[in-house]
């Protein structure tokens, strides 16, 4: 999907009638609108976001007076009362959609802003006709919404339309759980999740309908009770993650705080705590790894544990009777197969020939009968000899490796508890700083810490429950379908339900590979994007996410550095998860990017503007761009996709802003 | 059946479901939710009971 054609009227800085028709083009899918700080670059993405959804994201929340009035100042000055107006054209070969939407904007006689005529149009191409909707209230809608989603719904704009300097704050302590719900909105897993919530709530239904013995009823009422816990589970997960990530935020910027308070003894101290609170996360995986190593090593050695005394013992009484202490050893391996070879020979070992039938023949014949079972015991006896042998000697390798496994732990355990007591330290040392901001910093901010171990603490607990619960509410439905088979009068009732719950596992385990895939895909393009546009080459190895959707950057070393990139080397890791985000979602939608190089300074911009209509070439990209990031040699590295360039050109006089098409079309 | 609008790595394993049936009841439940994302609640009890209606009769075992 594409846009076409942009129309603004009287929409702030852009007095007047003004139109903008972007490339299209296949090859050539980029736009580049360059302007100077303050010509309306930001303002044009606003009147894109207005048109479509009726709200201006971009716009400065510090700056509340900016919010009131969206009319052309000088044109409501001239004429008393103004129709703004956005519209726009959107389509893949040719407009297929359009939206429009206007207000009547006046002064009262007390000079407070007065909007009149909210009026909005949508309309779309079916064949060769088009149908369209209007309306004159902006609160009912629906068909105008309808038709923006079907381009991009308003949930993930904010991954389609951004701002670049703003980027980095994606990558900040605390967005994991941002990170995870823009992946899932983005990739369309909101819709199967909507899918089996509704499939869910309708199975309930259906059962309530169901009039089967008290035996249906009461497994009814269990579903339904348990069914009531998980959702209330789920509303207090969701919660405590809401909660963790606002302590996060919260913690993270008092310490932010010290890191930059102006005493450098406090700072000193933040830096040191920012270094042991890493190595402390770190050590924590190593030890919950090194939990999970030695329960993997004592699974796959529990039989040496359990039967390590009875082997022993084993052990000992053939050992003895084997040296021949107590009793006489056990009899000489005499083998069958010898005796079995002079009878076949028909000769003994001395020379004499063995007649079939004779005394002798009958002797060997008896020897032989006497012999086997002993023969075999003996072998067997001497096999297991060894065998317990070679058991025993597993055993105490095991028993070495565990001791090594248990050493290790202990020594992660301690090196943990003198980190933490040096935490302590730290914290009680800020807490003595003679300076009364610096002791409230720290106390907010260890109340912060507190809540995020409390609400980890709490979830973990949560999630276990709800693990259990969806384990019963299976089982149970399990159940119930037995129940109601039994009862051929439901069998309608019970179609329903089995193609209910059938979909619902189905959709479960789609959404469970659908979300790992998009995670891998996500994550492998993040790093393929992230590595090559980093100016440092070299100096990273992996980019990872994790299952809890934590970004880590990996470097060379091998350590973790997030927290240590700077502010355009995370915009840098924004970008390229923003266009790995777009290669891998489920919505055609065009990007527009404000101020894309805004942090990121010389060879590395040059590198981006290549790279970056590259990685994003399926979609038609917007730049809204400044002087000094379009220099021209990022130019030179954008040309060969440059469809069509435009200069927005304020002029003070007439107080409105010009959009001149410099080249392309 | 249209699927333009539905990520294709969600479409591709709806191509995979065995039972014919079942295939298509997700699809249009799909497209359904696909057609109202931008809305946080919609009113989908209606269209869901003739799609369940639609489908069950179709399933195996189906004596009317």
């Amino acid at each position: 999907m594409k846009i076409f054609k942009i129309e603004l009227e009287n929409y702030r800085q852009y007095r007047g009638k003004h139109i903008i028709e972007l490339s299209t083009d296949v090859i050539r899918s980029l736009n580049v609108i360059l302007g100077p700080n303050g010509a309306g670059k930001t303002n044009l993405l606003n009147a894109i976001n207005w048109c479509l959804y009726g709200d201006e994201p971009s716009l400065e929340k510090t700056k509340p007076e900016l919010q009131q009035c969206i009319a052309n100042e000088k044109e409501l000055q001239d004429k008393g009362r103004v129709v703004v107006r956005v519209s726009i054209w959107i389509g893949n070969e040719q407009p297929d959609y359009y939206f429009e939407r206007s207000v009547c904007i006046s002064r009262s006689s007390s000079g407070a802003i007065v909007e009149r005529e909210k009026t909005w149009r949508a309309a779309h191409r079916e064949g060769k006709n088009w149908k369209s909707y209007s309306g004159s209230d902006w609160r009912n809608m629906t068909p105008f919404n309808i038709l923006v989603s079907h381009i991009l719904p308003e949930g993930i704009r904010d991954f389609f339309f951004f701002d670049g300097e703003r980027l980095d704050n994606f990558f900040r302590t605390g967005m994991e759980y941002e990170v995870k719900k823009a992946i899932m909105k983005v990739c369309q897993i909101e819709l199967l999740d909507r899918c089996i919530d509704h499939l869910t709530s309708k199975s309930k239904e259906l059962r309530k309908g169901i009039k089967g013995g008290t035996e249906i009823e009461r497994i009814n009422e269990e579903i339904e009770t348990l069914t009531k816990s998980k959702k209330e589970l789920e509303e207090k997960i969701e919660e405590l993650y809401k909660r963790i990530e606002e302590a996060k935020k919260n913690k993270e910027e008092d310490e932010e705080k010290l890191r930059s308070y102006t005493r450098y003894d406090v700072q000193e101290l933040q830096k040191e705590r920012d270094i042991l609170s890493s190595e402390v996360d770190k050590l924590d995986k190593k030890i919950e790894e090194k939990k999970r190593e030695i329960k993997r090593h004592f699974i796959s050695g529990i039989i040496y544990v359990l039967g390590f005394n009875a082997l022993r013992k084993t052990y000992e009484i053939i050992d003895r009777r084997m040296k021949g202490i107590d009793r006489p050893p056990i009899p000489p391996d005499i083998k069958d197969k010898f005796l079995k070879d002079l009878l076949s020979r028909h000769r003994c070992i001395c020379g004499t020939e063995l007649i079939e039938g004779s005394p002798q023949w009958k002797a060997i014949q008896k020897l032989l009968n006497d012999v086997e079972p002993l023969s075999r015991i003996s072998d067997d006896v001497t096999d297991g000899y060894y065998k317990i042998v070679n058991v025993l000697e597993t055993a105490k390798k095991f028993k070495t490796e565990r001791e090594k496994l248990e050493k290790e732990y202990r020594e992660l355990i301690k090196d943990r508890e003198e980190k933490s007591q040096r935490l302590k330290e730290i914290s009680d040392r800020l807490k003595g700083v003679p300076v009364e901001e610096i002791q409230n910093l720290e106390n907010l901010r260890n109340s912060f810490e507190d809540e995020i171990r409390k609400c980890i603490g709490e979830r973990s607990q949560k999630e276990l429950q709800l693990k259990t619960i969806e384990e019963r509410i299976k089982s149970k439905n399990k159940e119930l379908l037995k129940e109601i088979e039994k009862d051929r009068k439901q069998k309608k009732l019970l179609l329903k339900l089995e193609l209910c719950s059938k979909s619902i596992e189905i959709l479960k385990s789609i959404k469970e590979r659908v979300a790992r895939d998009v995670r891998e895909k996500v994550e492998l393009k993040t790093k393929e994007y992230f590595l090559s546009l980093h100016w440092k080459k070299g100096a990273f190895k992996e980019v990872k996410i994790n299952d809890n959707y934590e970004i880590s950057v990996i470097s060379s070393l091998g350590t973790e550095c997030l927290g240590t990139l700077s502010a355009g080397e995370r915009q840098i890791l924004a970008l390229s998860f923003m266009a790995a985000l777009s290669s891998v979602s489920g919505f055609e939608a065009p990007v527009i990017i404000d101020t894309p190089l805004g942090r990121i300074s010389g060879e590395p911009k040059e590198k981006i503007a290549k790279s970056l209509p590259k990685y994003l070439q399926k979609s038609q990209l917007t730049l809204l761009i400044t002087d000094q990031e379009y220099t021209p040699a990022v130019r030179d590295n954008m040309k060969e996709r440059i469809g069509k360039e435009f200069e927005l050109r304020y002029n003070e006089d007439e107080v409105t802003t010009e959009i001149i098409e410099i080249r392309g079309g | 059946m249209s699927n333009k609008r539905i990520n294709p790595l969600i479409w591709d394993e709806l191509e995979r479901i065995t039972d014919e049936n079942v295939r298509e009841f997700l699809r249009e439940l799909l497209l359904f939710e696909r057609e109202h994302i931008s809305e946080d609640r919609p009113r989908y009890s209606e269209e869901y009971d003739r799609l369940i209606e639609k489908y069950s009769k179709k399933m195996k075992g189906e004596t009317e």
